[in-house]
């Protein structure tokens, strides 16, 4: 074992003991769990089935079909809608939530006309039906990009081809879409949707205000309400277990996707011509996900811009700004660097324990921000008895936090494209005699400058978005613009906390435009 | 100069290479000829250490370098590789790939000469991307005896080219393998390249080796009708239907003894040479005239066989005329 | 520029450890009058606060984690019931000041001082003006009745104003009777339960409901918020204090503790007596709406218009013991 496997397997290690943690904590015997399992589990897993369900299908809809018009189409507008598409992704579930939270309150007229004439019963069946509608809409509309991206992806790498081999045979749009579209895409779109149905269940915020009681909020009733870590860990459990059989369908049906099918020229994508009766239908089928994902939470955030009295002397926004960005950043940069170190090692050495081991480095994805910090809380407290240090409480811990939880989110673009593009080389320079270092730094980063690029900038993103983690292991003083936005929004300050909401979708405006762009080149 | 003694390799369950020993001399130029999937490209990679074997033991240059508890990696046993598609850097240039490995620097002149004698002069300061793939393996080449390797490998060498390059690139290869008498192991799926290349073939299937040989020998006298078959379409006749035939004879464990006769070795019939040979008549079941010769089935039914014959006479051979030939 | 920040953010640093002392606070409030009293503690004594905002239950599981590596000098809850539970598992220590004694009224500290009240704060019924007169409402128990059946509204039971209302109701009526009451109050509700508290009083503002159950500092907040629909949502509210003739309203404090780690005890104690103060209790009012230690003294112009009222003297450890108890009431009736 050489002292880069050996690097690999240690970090790997250091990143997988936080859900280690949690993990080994599951058959705890607890009191409270036979209340739990007899009055709530039953709820917990139907509404979590339910949400997931819906915001499955819906964003599936609205990922694969913009996609497929924006990328394999033609018509006016199609470049602006290409990635003013990709926008939503800038906009925390938590904040989608509270700009709509009173659209409820909008139709309390017509609640009340149901109630007194129809009857409260059948009132609150509509509502609740309308709640859980409108919760899976809102996610939804956030959450789609992820498919949209991934699906956009593929078509780009073998679009092209299933494209002019249809048109040859004659073959009319829509059986083009449903004959190999739609089958040849499938793996991205799973791929693209396990991460809708992650962030779908990471929410805690959202689905607390709405008063739906899913899993996520099961482990904090339990955790906080009744003091009970063993059950939050058992209810945790169900939830792991929920997400690693989508991870695992994942995995078989994408390991059945070949990459050799890939056709370079990108430049001669034919586009299907969409006909003049049908361009401004098929506009506002693309526009309608930018409506509902961005442009309403956006303008909504605008408006209480207006009304809200920042006193910027005063305020430390700026600061604020200034730590996500700082934070974001030193994250996504040690995220991308471990997560292309490893898989380097993985791919160089093809070390076995290596490749085995370094999977559990990237399970942190599929667990809740707020249970990992379980994890993270107990590391520390293990750290603490045996070494006497505290490993929270820092820049380092909040960081070594976020490593936990968004590795998988650099991971994926890096490993496929290094399998795909450095394979061969890298046993090229090994046979060449060449150090592993020269490999790493003269082969590998150059070559993977993009996706490394685009990894980075998603990381961002994502860290520039998390609350539950940063508000539990931050230091002392330390705000980013999620934490700022949540404290204000706990006071009912909904004016003031458009600021710093808006900022925390500015600062990731770069970030997508970057991965626009350069998700269109590399392909 | 490289030992492999009872080579054992799985992927997954799989099988590929089966308890192979080989013996390779300083200076040889070694040709591993094999179907695809027989474990060839394998033995390569296992030799470069790119592959760990599940058992047997690997010498190179009189040091172990792989055994139980020995393992060198790649980048110590200077063996070289030349992969089936390059493996060009595609952010260097190709004079920057040419140096690339261990120590090239220091084999300028070398290096220089293998530019000059390869015809590359011109494209050293363009990218892989920007060459075709003659130019790209050339440089491969180039790139690999760069480094002055202990043995140099080469996965597939000529697959990727059209046919002119084939002989003109293979030529080039032996020269120069020759000229800085290197070990040299080729790995390829067909024989003719391999015979051009080099001076001893290995056939193999199915992980162990079936015949091990100078080329000639493989040509004459094929081991089995797969080795046989490598050669192409031929001819293989049950030995007691001819028994006093002096033509090459495959024995094997399951199957009666059989005449090999090559289809060119066939030619017409005349009382003249015909003492000792074998003679067959047949009705012509096919003709098709392919550059300047002709390609003959021959359907002989008092054998029950049809016979493959290439004659190169000009001769107005009809479909069902009756044909007598001899070999 | 930054270069600058940082030398100044350095030598302040270092000048606060040595000479002033610092104090590191872990906090669930998150209050403008929380900035205004910290501001002017730093201003009076000189020394600098820091301070890590999050939820009680995080901020103590922090704690235990960090164990007596802890910074954090202070805890402070915006319930008695985490209190309770940060002094079970060992994560505070008891104060003795003469200050504080004076200062925090027996019911609001901790019978063996582990943790003081700041604020006060009661869950009171809000109800519409409009539709109700304040003589059909009596007591929390009455909120069962069938009378109110759809015309009630109440946040989720995963908030702690809820778990401690009903944990004191256990510990007057019994467990039998809370669980009958949490049911029969649940089939009243006009709808299923979500929103915080203000969502509440807007949705009996709205014609939704008749009358919610919220704390008051909430209806305090949005008749001052700078919002004219919120204030137009207060002005058609009214406060009721349940329970006048028995055992009064229910209330909670706002309170803090030392953590049995701390490093700057000295100062620690300082800020607890500064807070107790009698003029800074006022910030609490004015800014927060909270009611001060001494509620029934309390004379802002708001809490005089609610007018003034009678609190539930139950031991306020006994919200935190019971808690459990209540969780699982509202998991039995299905009160989500």
């Amino acid at each position: 074992m050489n002292s880069w496997n050996f690097l690999s397997i240690l970090i790997t290690l250091m990143i997988f003991l936080p859900i280690f943690l949690i993990i080994y904590n599951f058959n705890i015997e607890s009191d409270n769990w036979a209340h739990i399992r007899e009055n709530l589990l039953g709820k917990y897993i139907f509404s979590t089935l339910y949400i997931v369900l819906g915001v499955s299908v819906l964003s599936t809809i609205i990922g694969v079909g913009s996609a497929w018009y924006v990328t394999c189409h033609e018509f006016r507008g199609r470049k602006t809608l290409e990635w003013i598409l990709i926008l939503p992704m800038t906009i925390p579930t938590y904040i989608a939530a509270y700009a709509y939270y009173d659209i409820l309150e909008l139709l309390n007229p017509i609640f009340n006309w149901f109630r007194i004439n129809i009857g409260i019963k059948e009132t609150m069946m509509v509502e609740s039906f309308l709640i859980y509608l409108i919760v899976i809409i809102l996610f939804s509309f956030v959450l789609y990009p992820y498919v949209y991206l991934s699906v956009r992806a593929s078509l780009l790498i073998s679009g092209n081809r299933l494209i002019e081999s249809a048109i040859t045979l004659g073959l009319p749009s829509n059986k083009i879409f449903k004959k190999l579209i739609l089958p040849s895409t499938k793996p991205a779109i799973i791929a693209g949707l396990s991460l809708v149905i992650m962030e779908t269940l990471n929410d805690y915020a959202a689905v607390e205000y709405f008063g739906i009681s899913t899993l996520t909020i099961g482990i904090f009733r339990s955790w906080f309400g009744m003091y009970d870590m063993a059950s939050a860990l058992k209810l945790s459990s169900y939830l792991i277990l929920f997400v690693f059989s989508i991870l695992i369908t994942e995995k078989i049906i994408r390991g059945k996707e070949r990459y050799n099918n890939i056709n370079g020229s990108q430049n001669t994508f034919s586009k299907i011509p969409v006909k003049n009766k049908k361009i401004f239908l098929v506009f506002i089928l693309c526009f309608t996900p930018f409506i509902f994902g961005f442009l309403i939470p956006f303008v909504r955030l605008l408006t209480w811009l207006l009304y809200s009295s920042f006193n910027f002397e005063d305020m430390n926004i700026v600061q604020i700004s200034f730590n996500t960005i700082f934070i974001s950043l030193i994250a996504s940069l040690s995220i991308v660097c471990i997560a292309f170190t490893i898989n380097f090692v993985k791919n160089y050495f093809n070390n076995r324990i290596v490749r085995k081991i370094s999977e559990l480095a990237i399970l942190g994805y599929s667990i809740p921000g707020a249970i990992i910090a379980i994890g993270i809380l107990k590391l520390n407290s293990h750290i603490n008895t045996s070494f006497n240090i505290l490993i929270i409480g820092s820049v380092f811990g909040l960081v070594f936090a976020y490593g936990v939880r968004f590795l998988a989110v650099a991971w994926q673009p890096i490993q496929s494209s290094m399998k795909k593009q450095c394979a061969s080389i890298n046993h090229a320079s090994r046979v060449l005699s060449a150090s592993s270092t020269t490999s790493l730094f003269k082969i590998n980063l150059p070559i993977l400058r993009k996706p490394l690029l685009i990894a980075a900038l998603i990381v961002f993103i994502d860290v520039a978005k998390e609350l539950p983690l940063t508000l539990i292991l931050r230091p002392f003083n330390f705000d980013t613009l999620a934490t700022y936005t949540y404290d204000l929004i706990n006071q009912a300050q909904f004016f003031q906390s458009s600021l710093p909401s808006l900022l925390i979708i500015v600062i990731s405006f770069p970030a997508i435009y970057f991965i626009n762009r350069n998700t269109r080149d590399e392909l | 100069m490289v030992e492999f003694e009872n080579i054992v390799k799985y992927y997954g369950k799989q099988r590929v290479l089966n308890g192979l020993s080989l013996s390779i001399g300083k200076g040889e130029i070694v040709s591993v000829v094999g179907s695809s999937g027989s474990g060839k490209t394998t033995l390569l990679r296992i030799l470069s250490g790119l592959e760990i074997p599940e058992l047997g033991n690997i010498i190179l240059n009189d040091a172990v370098v792989n055994s139980s508890d020995i393992f060198i990696p790649p980048e110590k046993r200077n063996c070289s590789l030349v992969f089936q598609d390059y493996a060009l850097f595609p952010n260097m240039t190709m004079l920057e790939n040419i140096y690339f490995g261990e120590g090239s620097k220091n084999n300028k002149e070398i290096v220089s000469e293998l530019i000059h004698v390869t015809k590359i002069e011109k494209i050293l300061n363009k990218y892989p991307h920007e060459c075709s793939g003659g130019e790209q393996q050339r440089v491969a080449l180039v790139r690999s005896m760069a480094t002055q390797p202990n043995v140099i490998l080469m996965d597939e060498p000529l697959s990727n080219l059209d046919f002119h390059l084939k002989s003109k690139i293979s030529l080039m290869i032996s020269e120069i393998i020759r000229r800085y008498t290197t070990t040299a192991i080729i790995v390829t799926h067909d024989i003719m390249d391999a015979m051009k290349i080099s001076d001893r073939i290995i056939v193999i299937d199915n992980g162990i080796i079936l015949q091990d040989g100078s080329p000639k020998e493989i040509y004459d006298s094929p081991i089995s009708k797969l080795v046989a078959r490598y050669f192409g379409e031929t001819n293989f006749i049950p030995l007691e239907l001819y028994p006093e035939s002096n033509h090459h004879i495959i024995y094997s464990n399951d199957e009666e003894p059989l005449i090999h006769v090559r289809p060119n070795q066939f030619q017409l019939f005349s009382q003249k040479n015909s003492k000792g040979k074998l003679i067959i008549e047949g009705k012509i079941k096919s003709v098709k005239n392919i550059a300047s010769d002709l390609h003959i089935f021959l359907e002989c039914q008092d054998i029950h066989l049809d016979i493959h014959l290439i004659l190169s006479v000009e001769k107005d051979l009809k479909i069902g005329k009756i044909l007598k030939v001899m070999a | 520029m930054m270069k600058k920040h940082l030398k100044n953010l350095v030598i302040l640093h270092i000048l606060s450890t040595f000479l002033l002392g610092e104090l590191n606070i872990y906090t669930h409030r998150h209050y403008e009058s929380d900035k205004i009293l910290f501001k002017s503690f730093t201003n009076q004594t000189g020394i600098k606060i820091n301070v890590i905002k999050g939820s009680a239950d995080q901020l103590i599981q922090r704690l235990k984690s960090e164990g007596k590596n802890s910074p954090a000098d202070v805890l402070i809850s915006v319930d008695a019931g985490r209190l309770v539970r940060a002094k079970t598992l060992g994560l505070l220590q008891p104060v003795f000041s003469d200050a504080l004694d004076q200062n925090v009224p027996k019911l609001m500290r901790d019978s063996e001082n582990y943790w003081f009240g700041l604020s006060v704060r009661a869950r009171v019924i809000v109800y519409a003006k409009d539709r109700i007169e304040e003589k059909e409402l009596s007591t929390y128990e009455d909120l069962a009745d069938p009378k109110w059946k759809g015309r009630l509204v109440i946040r989720s039971s995963n908030n702690i104003y809820n778990q401690s209302l009903l944990a004191s109701i256990i510990e007057h009526n019994g467990k039998r009777k809370a669980t009958k009451w949490a049911r029969s109050v649940k089939r009243n509700m006009a709808r299923k339960p979500r929103g915080n508290d203000r969502d509440q009083a807007r949705a009996v503002a709205n014609g939704v409901a008749d009358l919610a159950v919220i704390n008051t500092y909430y209806l305090g907040l949005l008749a001052n918020s700078l919002k004219k629909e919120d204030r137009e949502v207060a002005s058609k509210l009214k406060v009721f204090f349940p329970n006048q003739d028995n055992r009064g309203a229910h209330i909670n404090v706002s309170g803090a503790g030392l953590t049995a780690s701390s490093k700057n005890k000295k100062e620690a104690i300082m800020f607890l007596e500064y807070l107790t103060k009698l003029e800074n209790q006022k910030i609490f009012a004015e800014s927060n709406f909270e009611y001060p230690l001494e509620y029934q003294n309390a004379d802002s112009e708001i809490f005089l218009e609610w007018g003034s009222f009678k609190a539930d003297k139950l031991d306020l450890s006994i919200l935190g013991k019971n808690n459990l108890e209540a969780v699982k009431v509202f998991d039995i009736v299905g009160w989500e």
